[in-house]
């Protein structure tokens, strides 16, 4: 399963509560039960986890964050002209910030079977492009893809 | 007693030799090499944030910060 996961999810893993870790690492397994599966994140992910233990000065969060995306089991992805044209689109037709526009479009384009995303309204306008958009909550909803 | 290892394979679930019996066989044993499965790329991962420090942060704290980051385009 090739899973795209919101800064959200990512946030929840490396500064979240014990349930919260818990439920993020739930969605990262449920990625890893097949052998190819794989982590799918922009890098726009990456800097929006960084802000805070920037904002901070937390240079241990900051390394914490870090090391999850030199993790061999992560895509990195850049900002392409041709997910920044998918995500302009996006933007203009489903109503939703550019931010997540950005990150759906990057799961698009990186072929993904899901986006988790914290949950409403993002997620409501589930599917875009064909891609599926999951609640975060509703681990339950994989087990269809 | 002298030991001779022969080749086969395996055919619908049966095992098939690849080259001829010797004569005079006393006992036979059948040796299987089973492949390692690969583990999955993500369980270095699982790993690594398992092995963390709890966090401090709810969900709903959170969500706020990235609603904050994202409302600041």
């Amino acid at each position: 399963m090739r899973l795209y996961l919101d800064s959200s999810v990512i946030r929840r893993s490396v500064d979240g509560t014990s349930s919260e870790r818990a439920a993020a690492v739930a969605w990262i397994k449920k990625a890893a039960e097949s052998p190819a599966g794989t982590i799918l994140l922009s890098k726009l992910v990456r800097a929006e986890c960084l802000v805070m233990p920037y904002r901070n000065r937390d240079s241990e969060l900051v390394e914490r964050f870090e090391s999850v995306f030199r993790d061999n089991g992560i895509v990195l992805v850049s900002i392409s002209d041709e997910i920044l044209d998918l995500a302009t689109r996006i933007f203009a037709e489903h109503g939703i910030k550019m931010a997540d526009a950005i990150h759906t479009a990057t799961a698009v384009h990186g072929q993904c079977d899901a986006l988790i995303a914290r949950d409403e309204p993002w997620t409501k306008k589930s599917p875009i492009l064909g891609l599926r958009l999951i609640a975060f909550s509703d681990l339950a909803a994989a087990d269809g893809l | 007693m002298d030991t001779f290892t022969l080749p086969a394979h395996i055919e619908d679930g049966s095992v098939l030799l690849d080259a001829p019996l010797p004569a005079n066989v006393q006992s036979v044993e059948v040796r299987v090499t089973v492949a390692t499965p690969q583990p999955n790329r993500l369980s270095s991962l699982i790993r690594l944030i398992e092995n963390f420090p709890p966090g401090t942060k709810t969900g709903e704290e959170i969500d706020a910060e990235i609603e904050e980051i994202r409302d600041g385009w």
